[in-house]
């Protein structure tokens, strides 16, 4: 239940920036939502920030510069777009990454049983994907002590992709079979 | 190609919104009723091969990004309407795990790619497969449908970006939301995508290649 509410709770935050039009108003709801931030988190705050201005930031630049651009070329206003822009986006960015650090999506999807199960599937498939990706192209690395040419770097992410659908789809069975038989999905049926 | 959240106006993505429940509802049926025990580690594999894959973004001026998809090997490993739903769960782990696209995006961006782009890829597999089987062309009939599907996807993403000037200006006649129209979103997406489209339309053919060879475990 708790995690449902932090869902629905974000949801309702998000939807409310984006009715939000004065860049006062969406400027004070990021000076709130940073104070609130800071004061649960503590030290993560920082790290929290830094990744919400790594996601956004390239996007928000790329449309802010061709918007002040534009702007200029035809003799228009760009200042109050700009800032509501790149504050809107960076408000929904800090509440996405601020509550993703608490929520379990798993039981968030408590409600439909067969979502539920697919997000734990995925998310534990997801880390298992980096981890054998990583693996791979490590022994590849250590195989051809010089550089090689684009056949054999294609041929070998052919067979990497194969290898990747082999552990990783006999890992989930294991995985999905482990939950069944522990009645992980029965209380949501 | 995702649309980040703050981009479209609550006029598009409410319709967008509207559109998508009853696609997700028919999709969770579809899986409901085809899915079994078995089957559920391999859409969960596709699945998280697509997710992976789309975290190698390149973002675009027109306020998007360029990565490959994996919406092709899991239209063409499972199905259009699981896929669908994949796909769509794909999207909201990233806007709810790692801010990226955007979860009032998320209907938009799951009807442009995991329908529209999904519902091409599905359809032209079916028309060209039958056709190109046991030839030296077969691979064509992943590639094609793929690479076309990638591109009516990006050019929806592009059509619901570029009308959100229309749908919402403020007072001065400033844009609330995305500012530019069809004429800069269509080309700054839809061209990256048609080399993106060929990409996406070899990995799919190359790891399909590999599923018929294995059974799904009992």
């Amino acid at each position: 239940m708790r995690d449902r509410l932090l869902l629905l709770a974000w949801l309702a935050a998000v939807v409310a920036a984006t009715l939000v039009h004065a860049p006062l108003l969406l400027g004070s709801a990021l000076g709130l939502v940073l104070v609130v931030v800071f004061a649960i988190e503590g030290r993560a705050a920082g790290g929290i920030v830094k990744r919400a201005l790594l996601a956004v930031v390239l996007v928000n630049l790329a449309v802010s510069l061709g918007f002040i651009a534009s702007a200029i070329y035809t003799a228009q206003p760009w200042l109050v777009f700009v800032t509501r822009l790149n504050l809107r986006v960076l408000l929904i960015a800090i509440l996405t990454l601020a509550m993703s650090r608490h929520l379990r999506l798993e039981q968030a999807l408590d409600f439909h049983a067969p979502s539920r199960r697919l997000a734990a599937l995925i998310q534990s498939q997801v880390r298992v994907l980096q981890s054998v990706a990583r693996d791979l192209s490590d022994a590849f690395a250590s195989r051809n002590p010089v550089a090689v040419g684009w056949s054999a770097r294609f041929r070998h992410a052919g067979h990497q992709a194969g290898a990747l659908m082999d552990k990783t789809e006999a890992q989930a069975t294991r995985l999905n079979e482990g939950m069944r038989s522990r009645g992980y999905f029965d209380s949501a049926q | 190609m995702h649309i980040p959240d703050g981009m479209i106006a609550p006029q598009a993505y409410l319709v967008a919104t509207a559109l998508a429940v009853p696609a997700w509802a028919w999709g969770a049926r579809c899986i409901r009723r085809d899915f079994d025990e078995r089957c559920i580690p391999r859409l969960a594999v596709l699945t998280a091969l697509a997710f992976v894959l789309q975290g190698i973004m390149l973002p675009l001026p027109g306020g998007s990004s360029a990565h490959l998809l994996g919406l092709g090997v899991l239209v063409l490993g499972v199905g259009l309407w699981p896929a669908f739903i994949a796909y769509s769960i794909v999207l909201a782990l990233q806007a709810v795990l790692l801010g990226a696209g955007g979860i009032t995006a998320l209907p938009v961006n799951a009807l442009a790619m995991g329908l529209a782009g999904g519902a091409v890829m599905a359809l032209g597999h079916r028309l060209l497969a039958p056709r190109l089987a046991a030839t030296r062309f077969e691979p064509l009939a992943t590639v094609i449908p793929v690479w076309l599907g990638l591109v009516v996807a990006a050019l929806a993403i592009a059509l619901v970006l570029g009308v959100q000037p229309l749908l919402a200006v403020d007072a001065a006649g400033q844009p609330l939301f995305f500012p530019f129209g069809p004429a800069v979103t269509l080309p700054v997406i839809v061209i990256p995508h048609v080399l993106i489209g060929l990409l996406e339309g070899l990995l799919a053919w190359l790891v399909l290649t590999r599923l018929p060879l294995r059974v799904v475990p009992a």
